[in-house]
């Protein structure tokens, strides 16, 4: 009997102990925003330009390196895709991995650095390690979400074809005062979509001159083409790379009408009339696209 | 609603021709049950603001439930319908809809109890567990999964638990809120060892273990700081930097308490210690301190006497299965703190009522029943009762963690406490005496003196400090005069005076008994003293009912004012309101 209670207790113990789960969180929090935002910035003169988009929209994250040969042809063919399609594509590129590191070597034409945190972070996330590479939406497309420039135009179509789930109205006022560019988002679902959706918005700069390596003389100065014009290079994200959730719960309803505001300080060594804000509305299970909008900034 | 209602139907007819195998499960059982249904039929009243578009042009509200239980020898079964059609006034209109919240079957084999469903559980005294339901708050928190209690031997009961909790109307899916495990142990300690069989003291102790697992949301909240900046020519212009953060939030969240309770002679004491892990929710404004509490009673009793002491002490205890769920009613509590106050059955002591403050409360209760013999010089020829009661709920001492972070901040440990520390702030305060005395076999008296503090920014609005601080003085004489020995008449004066908040009132209730079938009463609660005249207002109601054995039926028409209903320290927010409600009870 003695035995039989001492089993018990020890049953009863070891029993609480493992329905008593509980995890201890050493570091509540994590930074994962942080904006500067102009007080009184009525009293500031600023330039306003908008984009409204209602009709399917497609983004084109193109992967690439100045030390990527290849690269070049499908940039250049990636954006007269976008011209053919009348904008309907949206692109810019990301320098992440091997191809886009900055030599050390000062007398290198390479030493130039548009990596940027966030490409770094797509870079490793979809495991993109060959260049040129794209993710189309961020969709699965042949069974693998990144997509190589043979596949860039069937990819985009296949995308455009999709019925319009979402639009954006992007409005940027820039400060030049302040460098400062005050991003307001509005996007409204139009159609019920289940799931939790993010918004994401992004900061690319455009023609920047650096050289890049290439390897077809029919499209550039070839192997080094020194005056090479990158165009809409990724140079950050400005609410997060996943951004934030439209709601509170990440849920949104059908024809409701989700406002966002940042307000971001621009890089003094970037051109900020060549700077782009590309906004786009991402599934967080799925992390496909629903829509993208891009706005200049205008500074005159 | 109607499928998941035919599923519970099918598995519960499903489950029964199983044991019709096994066991004759139709020939000598018994079905019990009971019903409640209330309407209300409201009308316009312009003195308390009430219009049909105020009501939403809602002018019928019905709750009602059915319980129906099928019992056979170790195996029962049971459901209980709901509707809320529309939910009346002061129920959250979540629960507009019919439907079966509550069915269970249940089979007991030796010393194995199983229970499948839903069903109501309690770990010692709540504090780290207990799923209950009071239908006059509009409370459930019951847990739909698997119970299962096993006692291996004489004096030892072992309980386990998984299941979720009640939510409204909506099912559990894609985890929308936490799973709920539990283990509880007791162990009778005279039933278990044969030396201590004999023993006048009795001991139990206990202890449990109770973890919710949730799916947490990425939640974030931002901060501001400003700052100027100087430019190369001088000029200054202003910024604020404002940092988002994300929390990082436990999926699991534990808890444990033990327990022990000594009975010798006429003593009684209980202690319960809890301690719960961090538990970043929106009650506690997301601050990740551990939780703990106490709860501690004595009592005694002997022939005419009886006293009760009981203290509490809760830091940081609001334990959900849902971490974003706050605000009232109450829903999805894991667990339940006891409360500290006496409840009262006059109107006007109930006016000012006490609210159990999950995120720290300490509190004291003391209570005396003494019973003046019969035919002494003060007891008079048939006795005399007198009942002192006196109960304290204060604020619990909490000091910033750093000079820079102010107490109960997001996304910190939120605040330094010691253990049974004792704050500054008093939230509620109630020290009563009554006295009961049949003066012959006509005429019965109870007098009754209430003196209440309650902090009315702290128990209605959860602001914690003391600029809305009611003094209540509260008297109360019920009388009651028996014609015959069907004929009966009660009457209750009671007057509230208080210079705070609504100031005084009166009430006055007749009620005549005509044994045992009909009642009818006519009563007024007037707020006389209320500093604004036009709210001056007469709370009529003229009631009737009549009994039928377990049937009872009854009308009531007049007046609703508004405050805090509580039971247990829970509270459902009361607005104010006119109509007609009709009452039907039934059981059998």
């Amino acid at each position: 009997m003695k035995y039989r209670i001492q089993i018990i207790l020890l049953i009863s113990v070891l029993s609480g102990f493992v329905w008593m789960a509980c995890d201890k969180i050493d570091q509540p929090l994590v930074i994962v925003d942080q904006q500067n935002i102009p007080v009184n910035i009525s009293d500031t003169v600023y330039f306003v330009d908008s984009v409204v988009v209602t009709e399917k929209q497609v983004l084109l994250e193109d992967f690439t390196g100045h030390l990527c040969v290849n690269c070049p042809e499908a940039a250049i063919m990636a954006h007269e895709l976008a011209a053919s399609l009348d904008h309907k594509l949206i692109i810019y590129s990301v320098h992440a991995g091997y191809y886009a590191t900055p030599d050390p070597n000062p007398a290198s034409l390479y030493t130039d650095d548009l990596t940027s945190e966030t490409g770094e972070a797509l870079y490793a996330d979809f495991q993109v390690f060959v260049n040129p590479n794209a993710l189309i939406d961020r969709v699965k497309h042949g069974g693998a979400v990144q997509v190589n420039p043979d596949n860039w135009q069937t990819a985009v179509n296949s995308e455009l074809e999709k019925p319009n789930t979402a639009n954006i109205s992007l409005i940027n006022a820039y400060y030049p005062n302040l460098n400062t560019v005050r991003i307001q988002v509005k996007s409204k679902f139009t159609t019920p979509l289940e799931g939790k959706f993010r918004l994401c918005v992004y900061i690319a700069e455009d023609s920047i001159v650096s050289p890049q390596k290439n390897n077809n003389p029919a499209v550039g100065p070839s192997p080094d083409w020194e005056d090479y014009i990158h165009r809409n290079v990724l140079r950050g994200a400005i609410n997060t790379t996943y951004g934030e959730y439209f709601s509170a719960d990440g849920t949104i309803a059908a024809n409701e009408i989700y406002p966002k505001e940042y307000f971001y300080e621009i890089n003094p060594n970037w051109v900020a009339n060549h700077c782009n804000i590309v906004a786009f509305l991402l599934n967080e299970e799925t992390k496909e696209i629903h829509q993208v909008a891009e706005c200049e900034i205008k500074t005159e | 609603m109607k499928k998941i209602i035919l599923i519970n139907l099918l598995l519960i007819l499903a489950i029964i021709p199983v044991f019709t195998f096994s066991q004759d499960i139709l020939s000598g059982g018994k079905v019990t049950g009971n019903v409640q249904i209330d309407g209300q039929f409201y009308s316009e009243d312009s003195k308390l603001g009430i219009s049909d578009s105020s009501l939403n042009y809602k002018k019928f509200g019905m709750n009602g439930f059915a319980n129906f239980i099928y019992t056979n020898g170790d195996f029962s079964a049971g459901m209980r319908a709901e509707g809320f059609l529309n939910p009346m006034l002061g129920f959250d209109p979540r629960y507009e809809g019919y439907g079966v919240p509550y069915w269970f079957a249940k089979y007991k084999t030796g010393s194995l109890e199983m229970t499948a469903g839903h069903f109501y559980e309690q770990f010692g005294s709540g504090l780290v567990l207990r799923s209950w339901e009071e239908w006059t708050l509009g409370y459930d928190n019951n847990i739909y999964g698997f119970n299962v209690h096993f006692s291996p031997i004489k004096g030892v009961m072992l309980k386990g638990l998984v299941g979720t909790q009640r939510y409204f109307w909506e099912p559990y899916e894609n985890s929308n809120r936490g799973i709920v495990r539990g283990f509880d142990g007791d162990f009778y300690l005279n039933d278990m060892f044969e030396s201590l069989a004999e023993s006048k003291t009795k001991i139990d102790l206990g202890g449990s273990f109770v973890s919710r697992y949730e799916k947490v949301p990425n939640l974030t909240f931002s901060r501001d700081s400003a700052y100027i900046q100087i430019n190369e020519l001088g000029d200054t212009s202003e910024w604020i930097q404002r940092t988002t953060y994300q929390y990082d939030l436990p999926y699991n969240v534990g808890s444990w308490a033990a327990r022990a309770n000594i009975a010798s002679g006429g003593f009684n004491f209980y202690l319960e210690y809890a301690q719960k892990g961090n538990d970043p929710n929106a009650t506690n404004n997301y601050i990740y301190k551990k939780g703990s509490a106490v709860y501690s009673t004595l009592s005694y009793s002997t022939k005419g006497l009886g006293l009760f002491l009981a203290t509490k002490w809760i830091d940081n205890m609001s334990y959900k299965s849902k971490l974003t769920e706050s605000g009232n009613p109450p829903m999805l509590d894991i667990n339940y703190l006891p409360a500290i106050t006496k409840e009262q059955p006059y109107s006007m002591a109930t006016v000012y009522p006490y609210a159990t403050k999950q995120n720290g409360e300490f509190g004291v209760q003391a209570q005396v029943a003494y019973n003046i013999p019969k035919n002494s010089a003060v007891g008079g020829k048939y006795g005399t009762n007198l009942t002192f009661n006196y109960s304290l709920a204060k604020s619990i001492q909490k000091d910033p963690i750093s000079a820079d972070i102010p107490v109960d901040s997001s996304g910190t440990e939120g605040y330094k406490t010691n253990f049974f520390s004792i704050g500054d702030l008093t939230y509620y305060q109630d020290f009563n005496v009554m006295a009961e005395k049949k003066f012959n076999s006509k005429v019965k008296a109870k007098l009754a003196y209430f003196n209440q503090t309650y902090n009315k920014n702290v128990i209605e609005d959860d602001i914690f400090d003391e600029e809305e601080m009611v003094h209540a003085n509260i008297g109360v004489l019920d009388l009651t005069y028996k014609f015959d020995a069907k004929n009966s008449l009660r009457m209750e004066l009671q007057g509230l005076f208080t210079k705070e908040d609504k100031g005084d009132w009166a009430a006055l209730m007749l009620e005549y008994n005509v044994s045992p079938s009909w009642f009818f009463s006519v009563q007024d609660e007037f707020n006389y003293g209320n500093p604004v005249s036009t709210d001056q207002i007469h709370y009529y109601n003229f009631s009737l009912g009549y009994n039928e054995g377990s049937n009872r039926i009854s009308l009531r028409y007049g007046r609703q004012r508004e405050g805090l209903l509580c039971v247990g320290g829970v509270c459902r927010y009361v607005p104010a309101s006119t109509g007609l409600t009709i009452t039907l009870t039934s059981s059998f």
